[in-house]
């Protein structure tokens, strides 16, 4: 009857969009709900959006359903293929009225996923969950709703990575601050990424050699794999090939120099 | 090339109408101080985005076909004042603007539409207490050919009606060859200036002093995250640890600099072009300068001979009826052709000068 959610993959805007409701919640307000939107194939579900539905807690929920279906509109108009697919609310633990709010949910869509995002940091981390409710107990007699935690993946378009990953830079440094587009400081955090793995293996590599830690043949094989990944090039090749690559750089350099010393000798002309 | 420009063209001239009508919509839905209009003209000193901002403008253009499509829509958040006198822009929240094809509304404009789909956001943005003033637009654009007509004549309008406005452009295909790449980018005062007038002659540009260079400045952007989402940042980082995508490694320039070396021929001729009309324009203007000297001499001399004869004199006619002056020619165009050049030209250095760093690691790495 229900069709049992197998995958669950997330992207990170959706998350980074209830920590920012979270962060502008009603006073007193202790969570913040809303719907999630995606595609649901088979089971597979994909969520790439979400909103936040208004709501009263307390000993009875009442949701802004009409917001919600707004709202819903709202997002059809800039991408038309999305359709609810669960929701989501902040706090790490599932109380009583989320089955109410969970009620609403299966009732617009099948088998609705719930996802929960810590923003109290109860573990010190904001935990990420899903669930699919079921049914429990037994038959006809009073029955019971249980959420089955679902194990979830992020995943991100290549640019939303890149993204990421610069804003990881940030989380670090006191002001909070990023500046992106300086290439050459990433080029050199890159190296020093890279210095550091290669150290990390050759650590290994001598610990393995001097029979402290025992030798791992998968971990041979990869090595093997990355050596041979290296193109072995003759000097001579290697030379043609630099000198090749510099000169074409250095004449495109000219190039677009030429041109911008023609563009402002063509304004300062133009202007006589 | 033609076919990207009339694409931006189409949609450009879409939202060129809801700009228009952007200042009455902040109007509609409440501000608690309408910001905009209260803080003196000041200086910008930088912007400020959340990192939410970037995200989803990234999904936003991923949707529209990965930068293929152009992908627009609206900044909201606020103006900071520090100091007095200068002032930081932060942009908390946006939210894209749907396609002519998406917005099915019978026979309604598109222009009425998207202004009731603003309103509306903008309303639930207030619901949410999300920052709710628009201070400005988003635009994918790729390969950074975002500088023309429309775009100058969109922003021109935002910035108009809002005084703090600012453009961000995204680049899809730059931040996928290794360098994250967002600008902020607003109109100068003097620019302002000449699109008020909507004169673009030359004498106008020379009164302005403006030039390719200052007729549009960039505003350095920071990105900014608050405690939870920088924890989010942790917790993304344990779910997902996949290693750093290092494209800016690549040491294959040739794709790159080709398309860039293709986009600045094409700007190069349209200038060449341009250029031809103007010095046409000049050519013609002379002539007429000169026919004209010739026929006021011609009547100088007749005149005075009657003079000499006792007849009377020949009326003074309006020159001005019998040679037409030449309507202006606008030099807009030119202005953004050479700065659209300019960019190209500063893409090209910075993309030659990573390049040469690849490459003599490279040779660093081989030599040992």
């Amino acid at each position: 009857m229900n069709l049992i959610p197998v995958d669950v993959k997330i992207h990170p805007t959706v998350l980074f969009s209830i920590i920012d409701s979270y962060e502008r919640r009603n006073e007193k307000m202790t969570r913040v709900v809303g719907s999630l939107l995606g595609t649901n194939i088979q089971g597979n579900i994909e969520v790439t959006d979400s909103f936040v539905v208004p709501h009263r807690d307390g000993d009875e929920v009442a949701l802004d359903v009409e917001f919600a279906k707004n709202s819903m509109n709202a997002f059809k108009k800039i991408n038309p293929s999305v359709s609810i697919v669960g929701w989501f609310s902040t706090g790490n633990d599932i109380p009583n009225t989320s089955c109410l709010i969970h009620e609403y949910y299966a009732r617009e869509t099948i088998s609705p996923i719930h996802l929960t995002v810590d923003t109290n940091l109860k573990n010190n981390q904001p935990d990420v969950k899903a669930y699919y409710s079921t049914e429990l107990g037994i038959p006809e007699r009073k029955q019971g709703t249980i959420f089955v935690p679902i194990p979830i993946d992020i995943i991100s378009y290549d640019s939303e990575k890149l993204t990421i990953d610069l804003l990881q830079d940030g989380k670090f440094s006191n002001k909070r601050i990023i500046k992106p587009g300086m290439d050459f400081v990433n080029l050199k955090l890159t190296l020093d990424d890279i210095y550091l793995m290669l150290n990390s293996i050759t650590e290994y590599v001598d610990k393995v050699l001097a029979g402290k830690i025992a030798m791992d043949s998968n971990i041979g094989r990869h090595l093997v794999k990355i050596i041979d990944s290296i193109p072995l090039l003759d000097p001579q090749t290697f030379d043609t090939l630099m000198t090749n690559q510099m000169n074409d750089l250095l004449m495109v350099q000219y190039l677009s120099n030429l041109v911008q010393v023609q563009l402002t000798l063509n304004e300062k002309l133009s202007l006589i | 090339m033609s076919q990207r420009q009339h694409n931006s063209a189409s949609t450009s001239s879409q939202t060129s109408a809801p700009a228009a009508q952007l200042a009455s919509l902040n109007e509609n839905v409440p501000t608690p101080v309408s910001a905009a209009n209260q803080i003196a003209k000041s200086r910008i000193d930088y912007v400020q985005v959340d990192a939410l901002v970037l995200l989803k403008i990234i999904k936003h253009t991923q949707e529209s076909g990965g930068g293929a499509e152009l992908a627009q829509g609206i900044l909201t958040g606020m103006v900071q004042i520090q100091d007095g006198n200068s002032k930081r822009i932060e942009v908390t929240n946006c939210f894209g603007l749907p396609t002519a094809n998406n917005l099915k509304g019978g026979t309604a404009d598109y222009n009425e539409q998207c202004n009731i789909f603003i309103t509306d956001n903008l309303k639930t943005f207030r619901h949410l207490n999300i920052d709710h003033l628009i201070i400005g637009w988003y635009q994918s654009s790729l390969f950074g050919n975002f500088v023309n007509k429309n775009f100058i004549e969109d922003h021109f309008m935002y910035q108009s009606d809002i005084e703090d406005s600012i453009v961000i452009i995204y680049d899809p295909f730059k931040t996928q060859h290794g360098s994250v790449y967002f600008k902020a980018f607003r109109l100068t005062p003097n620019m302002m200036e000449m699109q008020n007038r909507k004169d673009f002659s030359p004498e106008t540009i020379k009164d302005l002093k403006l030039n390719h260079e200052n007729f549009m400045e960039e505003l350095p952007v920071v990105i900014r995250n608050s405690h939870l989402v920088n924890s989010l940042l942790c917790e993304l980082e344990d779910l997902n640890p996949t290693p750093k995508h290092q494209s800016f490694f690549d040491l294959a320039t040739g794709s790159v600099l080709e398309k860039n070396l293709r986009s600045l021929i094409d700007n190069v001729d349209e200038l060449t072009v341009d250029t031809a009309k103007f010095l046409n324009y000049h050519k013609q203007l002379q002539k007429q300068n000169h026919l004209k000297q010739q026929h006021l001499q011609k009547r100088e001399a007749e005149n005075s001979a009657r003079r000499a004869r006792g007849d009377p004199l020949l009326p003074e006619e309006d020159i001005n009826k019998i040679f037409k002056p030449l309507p202006p020619i606008s030099r807009l165009e030119t202005l953004l052709i050479s700065n659209q050049i300019q960019n190209y030209c500063q893409q090209i250095t910075d993309f030659t000068s990573q390049s040469f760093s690849n490459l003599f690691i490279t040779e660093a790495v081989q030599n040992k």
